[in-house]
């Protein structure tokens, strides 16, 4: 029982308990919320960002962040269309490979940051760019149609009417990680890196390794996304992917992840994946303009990491509430 | 006026899970200089943050001058000329000396700062403490001794009523310490009253005028320094008897485990040449600044040697990169910089306990968190650490407990050499007696020590042999050192 009300009482704890209540409401209102079709509509839209939040998540471990990810992701998407429609490759293989392609899109954004010691901010930002214009030189644009039947029914189907692939394939990912930043040696060295670098280092943490692997990984994540994105389009498009980075670190943050690093996990991050996701969603039932969907959810952010704040500190929470005592 | 320049009365305050301070009083008068005591957890510097505003009471009262205060921020004490001189250094290196000293007390001219008068001013403030200084230059280019005479100028900038200083003489070598006593008897006869933190004794006696004692988070005494006895003092502190370990001259072996041949690191220290055994806990003294620190930083790989200075460990040559390196080869060491390069703070005591042992405790590929947990328990319980479960996160424990899991560490990895650099620096007298207990433990289990202490006291109880450091340059070694004492090693010092 003092597990569960620990857990209610930590950030992603607490932003899934508004989920569920913003669900709610728009229930209520509605009648239409928690309906099994529109819960794995919500789910599967999430997934994808989701998978994108848990790249950016292991590298805000590590005190960094990852601009890139968006255009990593729409790069491993282009080539992974090109390879099974202009190739004729079988998605068995192509999908994989473009997966790896992120891996190693990745290594460049790590190298940059973890050999040479330049900011991660500037080098996924002109690196993210550069991957971005070449996306526009190779398609001039356009998109890419005709991928095969079977990497379609990958993204799209639902098995039962109800359970996403998309979810399954994200639920697995989530595990996988949980269990390599919670068990194994690499993972505690990630919280290592981003909790105190200096000490890691005189421990014996090859750091910069590290450093390295969590950008390749991040860019294997953020490709996984993309390529998927492609099969559940159907598609290449160039503007997949083109609004990810700041879902990704919303996603992250919502669920607890520090942007210092060396706090937070993956397990929040699907949490915080889905709040944006019931945001865009009850935007749509409640039939506001889809333009107020950023302006809900930056208001959202801003108050789950104040709530954050107040909660740990209990001095600038005291200094609040005689602002409002007082007055 | 009261009789009292401050008066805290009753101060009560828990933190999730601790009483910290549990009616507390605290009565200082103008013009005195009053230490205050105790182990480290006691709630010393709780107490002193109350009082400087930067965490609020759970009950009782503040009265200056005899009038109720209310200093529930850092301004309200400034406003009342209160002043806090951290333990922590905490100056931005970046910045010259001119700028820290003013920092959020700048020196303006309208709406612009000043800067004439800024660096004229710093160099009067350093006066008073009798250093002189390119103020100009960056604080991050001076020794930790001086950034510490940094910080108290930067107190002294508030003209302060009431200075608190925490610690101030844990990293100031004795010359430097006696140099800020007089600065301090300067500023009482101004009437300036003084908290003085430490745990140096000797130097209570010495200085201050009279003080409270804490345990444990209440008021266990208050005396004259006069009235009271250093064995009664110790007593109060512990609430018990602490043995005192005297020197016990051990029979080493001849076997050379580490030796270093004409090592040098440009500006930082020159043509060093030294061995250690197995088994041998070797002494580094030295002034802070000396280079003692330096010399063993790179012997650890975390800075590189010049070419032409070699390293040999069981007999073979070795080129130590990284610290990796040195782990590999056996090699453990404590940073004199606790916060800065010793613990994660947001991780637990088990995870900074094992963090270099996880490689060996897998299962499967993963960590065995079950082993973990009686390995880490195994030592809470060994070298006494006191913490509430080995999850707990080590930001929350006290300095000296920090300092345990920290030597645990290397001790749970299994090290043939370890090098400690000032490791009961801070730390309170039950804390230390147990940290040098497990040097000598591991002594006795063939570990090779290098202790690095700018305690006299330490050096001489805990040695084999003592290197002395000066200038950057090794100016001898004390062989026998039942016969050294502290002017001897000093001799060596300044003579070579």
């Amino acid at each position: 029982m003092n597990k569960v009300l620990n857990i209610t009482k930590s950030t992603p704890g607490m932003v899934f308990i508004v989920t569920l209540l913003a669900g709610l409401i728009v229930h209520l209102l509605t009648g239409n919320f928690y309906t099994l079709f529109n819960i794995s509509m919500i789910t599967r839209a999430a997934s994808f960002i989701i998978i994108v939040g848990f790249a950016q998540t292991l590298v805000l471990l590590t005190g960094g962040i990852d601009l890139s990810v968006a255009s990593i992701g729409s790069l491993s998407a282009m080539v992974s269309a090109m390879l099974m429609v202009e190739q004729g490759i079988t998605p068995i293989i192509a999908l994989p490979l473009s997966c790896m392609l992120g891996f190693l899109l990745g290594a460049v954004n790590g190298f940059f940051i973890a050999y040479l010691r330049i900011t991660p901010f500037i080098v996924t930002l002109a690196i993210g760019e550069i991957y971005r214009g070449i996306v526009f030189v190779v398609t001039r644009g356009m998109p890419i149609t005709g991928v095969p039947e079977e990497a379609v029914a990958l993204a799209s189907g639902i098995i039962g009417g109800f359970l996403p692939h998309m979810v399954i394939i994200m639920g697995i990912i989530c595990v996988i990680l949980t269990i390599m930043l919670k068990k194994t040696v690499f993972g505690r060295h990630i919280y290592a890196v981003g909790g105190n670098r200096h000490c890691a280092k005189i421990v014996g943490v090859k750091t910069e390794r590290v450093e390295l692997m969590v950008y390749c990984l991040s860019g294997f994540l953020a490709a996984t996304a993309g390529v998927l994105m492609t099969c559940r389009l159907s598609s290449f498009q160039a503007t997949i992917g083109s609004n990810w980075v700041m879902p990704s670190v919303t996603a992250a943050v919502l669920g607890g992840t520090s942007m210092i690093g060396g706090v937070g996990g993956v397990i929040g991050t699907v949490i915080g994946g889905l709040l944006s996701g019931v945001i865009a969603n009850s935007i749509t039932l409640l039939r506001v303009s889809s333009y107020w969907e950023t302006i809900v959810t930056g208001g959202v952010v801003i108050t789950a990491v104040l709530i954050d704040v107040l909660k740990g500190n209990k001095a600038i929470s005291d200094k609040i509430k005689r602002i409002f005592v007082r007055k | 006026m009261g009789e009292y320049l401050v008066e805290m009365k009753g101060i009560t305050k828990t933190f999730p899970g601790t009483k910290a301070l549990d009616q507390v009083d605290l009565k200082l008068k103008a013009g005195e200089i009053h230490a205050l005591l105790g182990e480290n957890g006691a709630g010393k510097s709780t107490m002193m943050n109350i009082l400087t505003g930067q965490i609020p009471m759970d009950a009782g009262d503040i009265y200056i001058d005899g009038k109720l205060a209310k200093i529930s921020a850092p301004k309200d004490a400034f406003s009342q000329n209160i002043v806090l001189v951290p333990q922590e250094l905490n100056l931005i290196l970046e910045a010259s000396i001119a700028e820290n000293i003013f920092l959020g007390n700048e020196q303006t001219k309208g709406r612009l700062i000043d800067w004439k008068a800024t660096q004229e001013e710093a160099k009067r403030l350093l006066k008073l403490l009798d250093v002189e200084l390119d103020v100009t230059q960056k604080a991050g280019k001076l020794s930790a001794a001086y950034q510490q005479l940094v910080s108290i100028a930067r107190a002294l900038a508030y003209n302060p009523r009431l200075l608190i200083l925490d610690e101030p003489t844990a990293v100031l070598t004795n010359r430097e310490a006696e140099s800020l006593f007089a600065s301090m008897h300067r500023l009482q006869k101004q009437g300036t009253a003084m908290v003085f933190i430490t745990h140096h004794l000797d130097e209570v006696m010495r200085e201050a005028d009279c003080m409270t004692i804490m345990r444990d988070g209440k008021l266990v005494r208050v005396a004259d320094v006069k009235d009271i006895t250093k064995d009664e003092i110790i007593n109060a502190m512990a609430g018990r008897t602490v043995e005192k370990a005297a020197h016990i001259a051990r029979t080493v072996s001849e076997e050379i485990l580490f030796q270093a041949n004409h090592l040098s690191r440009d500006s930082e220290f020159q043509d060093v040449s030294f061995d250690i055994k197995k088994g041998e806990v070797l002494c580094v003294a030295g002034l802070v600044g000396s280079g003692r620190t330096e010399i063993f930083k790179t012997v650890f790989g975390i800075t590189e040697k010049e070419p032409g200075g070699k390293t040999y460990f069981e007999g073979n040559e070795v080129n130590i990169r990284s610290p990796r390196d040195a782990i590999a080869l056996g090699m453990g060491y404590v940073s004199e910089e606790r916060r800065h390069d010793g613990i994660t703070p947001g991780m637990s005591v088990l995870e900074n306990m094992l963090l270099p042992t996880f490689h060996k405790i897998k299962k499967k590929g993963f960590i065995d968190f079950k082993q973990a947990s009686v390995l880490a328990d195994d030592f809470i319980h060994k070298f006494k650490i006191k913490t509430p479960s080995h999850e707990t996160l080590i930001r929350n424990l006290s300095g000296g407990n920090q300092q345990k899991v920290i030597v645990a560490r290397w001790i749970a990895k299994g090290v043939k050499m370890l090098i400690l650099d000032e490791p009961t620096r801070g730390i309170d007298v039950n804390a230390k007696v147990e940290i040098h207990k497990l040097i000598h433990e591991l002594a006795q289990q063939d570990v090779a020590v290098v202790v690095i202490s700018s305690e006299m006291e330490e050096v001489l109880e805990l040695a084999d042999r003592i290197m002395v450091i000066h200038q950057g340059k090794i100016s001898g070694f004390v062989e026998d050192v039942d016969l050294a004492t502290e002017e001897s090693i000093l001799k060596i010092a300044f003579n070579s």
